[in-house]
């Protein structure tokens, strides 16, 4: 169903420049309307950024005979397992069915997920430890702060790396997820170095627009841009892009 | 991961869960344990036709993609919702994982009339129906959170590894695990405590009965319920006599 060959670094810098609003709204533009995470904010917005093709890990709920504290004794648990599992250059994707009263993972699995060199956490459950998190400089977006262990909740299951549902929105395995300061986005991965591509022109677009209304420019004419604005906006990025 | 061993689930067990109510149900779970058991925010379509006791059987579905979820999808004959009902073993639940979303009907009239027909015992979603007036007359327990008029494509994307392990209601149901339903909505009970649990809540609701007795008869609560040893005397007693209708004094 869904390519998952690895991301080209082009269409990866140009993620990490661009908004997922701007992402939101080009996806918009090909039929796709439910593909930012709801309830899903990064724990420290000075490390938000990151844009990565997506491993899953699904958790159903606990139940009381068969989640007990003994499971994390076993190292192949799953939840264990994803951490050891995803591909470096990856982003670990928790399926928690948006139930943020427990963590879904914490300070130490998320220093190994760094250390094997994973792009980001995103889950739409809680997190623990969160206070050391923020200042890891690893990126991590939650449904928010929950200390209680993932066991009194939540039950990882053992197939990884199957479809899930994230905030509300479908993720495939090798989709590629992009956050930022605001969030995260999900672009299907056959279509996301197009969107790249469209996203850095127009946030260059937006970038000058965003000039000439600062200067006292009114938005008819001007956003969206006419003729008249557009040859203008032309001439600036042949001239390259001057500041002023 | 420790794999599920489903137990047999045998008729003796389904009548006796079939004459308890999921009341007795939940507490006797919870006498071992297990505290979230009942599906949050489901209800009978038709509450005089709401009691089933059978496997689960069942079928996730994570949200749709405009781009995936289309027409063509949900005709071809593969479509997991449809292979899923001709996979499933007579006398089996259909468990349908929404996530509790609402906005569409995971499914319809003629879908519920496919698995009546095959000999489902019911079908539970985590979501919302459509067609529920029709479905209202067919004397097929279905258990859902509401009706909803547009079709399953609109927010669902049926996932095609049907009979995993599944959430429904914000309770765990794995492939096996015996579902019951009554008026009140759904109770999950692990197989392989089934027919202890079935036993222990036919055993308490007999002895409810007898309680109801002796209180509308003028007994106090104390001595009575919980049953003081006397009382349980005389509870034996009364089993023995056949449990007769009113108590003798």
């Amino acid at each position: 169903m869904t390519d998952v060959t690895a991301l080209p670094e082009e269409t990866r810098d140009r993620f990490l420049r661009g908004s997922t609003a701007t992402l939101t709204t080009l996806l918009f533009k090909r039929g796709l309307r439910n593909v930012f995470m709801q309830g899903v904010a990064p724990v420290n917005p000075a490390s938000a950024r990151f844009a990565a093709p997506a491993f899953t890990l699904r958790n159903i709920p606990a139940r009381e005979d068969l989640d007990g504290i003994q499971v994390y004794q076993d190292y192949d648990h799953p939840q264990r397992k994803a951490i050891e599992t995803v591909p470096p250059g990856h982003v670990l994707v928790m399926d928690c069915r948006g139930d943020r009263s427990a963590a879904c993972a914490g300070g130490i699995l998320l220093t190994r997920l760094k250390i094997r060199g994973a792009a980001a956490l995103v889950s739409d459950g809680g997190l623990r430890d969160t206070a050391e998190i923020a200042a890891m400089g690893f990126p991590a977006h939650v449904a928010g702060t929950s200390p209680p262990t993932s066991l009194i909740r939540h039950h990882a299951m053992a197939d990884l790396n199957v479809p899930i549902g994230c905030g509300g929105v479908p993720v495939y395995p090798g989709d590629i997820l992009v956050g930022d300061e605001e969030g995260v986005v999900v672009v299907p991965r056959e279509i996301a170095d197009e969107v790249a591509a469209e996203a850095a022109e127009m946030e260059r677009m937006e970038g000058f627009i965003q000039r000439k209304v600062a200067k006292g420019a009114p938005l008819r004419g001007n956003y969206p841009p006419n003729d008249e604005i557009r040859a203008e906006y032309k001439a600036w990025v042949e001239a390259g892009e001057p500041e002023d | 991961m420790a794999e599920i061993t489903v137990t047999p689930f045998s008729d003796a067990t389904r009548d006796r869960l079939l004459a308890v109510s999921t009341a007795t149900l939940t507490s006797q779970l919870f006498k071992r344990g297990l505290r979230r058991t009942f599906m949050t925010g489901l209800a009978p379509i038709r509450a005089d036709c709401a009691r089933f006791a059978g496997p689960a059987f069942t079928l996730r579905f994570v949200p749709a993609r405009e781009d995936i979820d289309t027409f063509e999808l949900l005709n071809a004959d593969d479509y997991p919702q449809r292979a899923a009902i001709d996979a499933m073993p007579e006398g089996h639940v259909m468990v349908m994982d929404c996530r509790g979303e609402m906005e569409c009907g995971a499914a319809g009239d003629i879908f519920v009339r496919r698995l009546q027909v095959r000999g489902a015992a019911a079908l539970v979603v985590d979501g919302a129906m459509r067609d529920t007036p029709e479905i209202a007359g067919m004397d097929f327990p279905v258990h859902c959170k509401g009706a909803a008029a547009p079709f399953v494509i609109l927010s669902h994307h049926a996932v095609p590894d049907f009979n995993q392990v599944v959430a429904c209601g914000g309770v765990a149901v794995y492939p096996g695990d015996i579902l019951v339903g009554d008026g009140e909505g759904v109770v999950v009970v692990p197989s392989h405590l089934a027919e202890e649990v079935a036993e222990a809540a036919w055993e308490q609701e007999r002895m409810e009965r007898f309680i109801q007795l002796k209180v509308s008869a003028g007994a106090t609560l104390v001595g009575t319920y919980p049953p003081s040893e006397a009382v349980l005397a005389e509870y034996r007693a009364w089993v023995e006599a056949g449990e007769p209708a009113t108590l003798s004094r």
